[in-house]
């Protein structure tokens, strides 16, 4: 098999990638890359050919869907992707390791062990892939934990659809899809995968699970609230002092830092959904319950807001000139 | 945004342009020079590095020329590229040499040795 093209295929293809752009920046710029396109695709193999294909189709959307990495959408992305797949991470790990142990020592009586080792593979084939993704991103290969977090939400999208899908389970598979689509989305070249931006990915997973595995513990023992239903305002809380330090950061790109609270965005999703589809009979606790979830993030907002109004007067004080 | 850490590709291109103007094509070939093969930059993803390099100020188009009936572009760094490319390699500079005083102060234990 021939396995190397002969560079008579590659410029109509060129030609028909390079359609994909907007037409100002094709009118701009068509004519280069055509050109090093066809260059860099001559006497090369098929796979790589199709990877030139990939990556050029890719950056021809991502101009025209206005999410490349000069966008301000892209840029917003770029904060809100790992944001959103440590805090799917750190969910994971709340619901794996308390509900395997659970379902194992404890089955159902009605149902027996025949039922609690299938019941524990699914909650494994939910959870682990978003784990999975989330090592490969903090040891930096983000090309990689993207395809691991898109294959993580159709998974656990899938096995959520085989429970049964009512108003708050479908606002949840929602929620894992735009995880999903953001982590997708995201430039890729934007991402934060430096040493810094790794450690906070692991860490906000990890203040997400293990506080929250402790206090489900004792409020299982001492109140009559369940750790799951706080878990929102608590990934709204954990994500504030990060985008208060991105805010406050003046190296850090500030839509990049806006797009590290949009990242809490997914599991506000089953309350969206709840209200659309089945409003309870009062409206207000739902909506009291979705302020409190967004509550800390504006507090954040607000705070980064008076500290570069401080900074603004304490440069522009000419008493500190003396 | 260029006082941060820059990314593979980003430093790649910077380092491809720092001693001569290049055209696309010439710049993917530089980067798998400098990189001993290991960093082959596809179409898409050189001109995503571009962009951002332009919108930085870092980059900017030295010369435009008919080749074939097609317009192609030469590339060059701008003043605030060569500055950035500097400090990156200050940087870079700096990290190999802390390694290297590590590594040579390394003193391993003789076998054996329980504390």
């Amino acid at each position: 098999m021939n396995d190397v093209t002969t560079g008579h295929d590659t410029p109509r293809a060129g030609r028909l990638l390079i359609g994909l752009y907007p037409a100002r920046y094709r009118s701009a710029q068509g004519d280069d890359i055509h050109a090093t396109f066809a260059e860099a695709t001559q006497g090369r193999t098929r796979s790589a050919v199709l990877r030139e294909y990939r990556d050029l189709a890719t950056h021809a959307l991502r101009l025209r869907l206005r999410i490349g990495p000069t966008d301000p959408a892209g840029r917003v992305l770029a904060g809100a992707a790992p944001t959103a797949l440590a805090l799917a991470a750190g969910c994971a790990l709340y619901f794996l390791l308390p509900g395997l142990v659970h379902r194992i020592r404890a089955p159902r009586p009605d149902l027996g062990l025949g039922h609690a080792v299938p019941a524990a593979v699914l909650q494994l084939a939910r959870a682990a892939p978003w784990l999975l993704a989330l090592g490969i991103a903090v040891t930096g290969r983000w090309r990689a934990a993207r395809i691991a977090a898109v294959a993580a939400a159709l998974l656990s999208g899938g096995v959520q659809a085989l429970n049964g899908l009512h108003p708050y389970s479908a606002g949840q598979l929602a929620g894992m899809a735009l995880v999903g689509a953001l982590v997708l989305l995201a430039p890729a070249g934007l991402v934060d995968v430096t040493q810094r931006g790794r450690w906070e990915m692991a860490g906000l997973a990890l203040a997400v699970a293990l506080p929250a595995t402790v206090a489900d513990r004792y409020m299982a023992q001492h109140l009559p609230l369940p750790m799951l239903g706080l878990l929102p305002i608590w990934l709204g809380t954990l994500t504030a002092p990060a985008l208060l330090g991105r805010l406050a950061d003046r190296r850090r790109d500030p839509l990049q830092a806006v797009g590290v609270g949009l990242g809490t965005l997914p599991w506000l999703m089953p309350l969206t959904a709840v209200a659309a589809f089945d409003p309870p009979p009062r409206l207000r606790p739902l909506l009291e319950y979705a302020g409190a979830c967004v509550a800390p993030l504006g507090m954040a907002l607000a705070v980064a807001g008076a500290v570069q109004l401080a900074r603004r007067v304490r440069a522009s004080d000419p008493s500190d000139l003396a | 945004m260029t006082d941060r850490q820059l990314q593979e590709p980003t430093r790649l291109v910077l380092t491809a342009l720092a001693d001569a103007p290049r055209h696309g094509y010439a710049i993917i070939q530089e980067v798998l020079a400098i990189s001993g093969g290991d960093s082959r930059l596809s179409t898409g993803t050189l001109y995503t590095a571009l962009d951002r390099l332009f919108q930085q100020g870092l980059v900017r188009i030295e010369s435009e020329e008919v080749v074939s009936g097609r317009l192609r572009r030469t590339f060059a760094l701008t003043g605030q590229g060569q500055d950035a490319l500097a400090q990156e390699a200050k940087r870079l500079r700096a990290a190999a040499t802390e390694a290297e005083r590590r590594l040579s102060a390394f003193r391993p234990r003789p076998e054996g040795a329980t504390s």
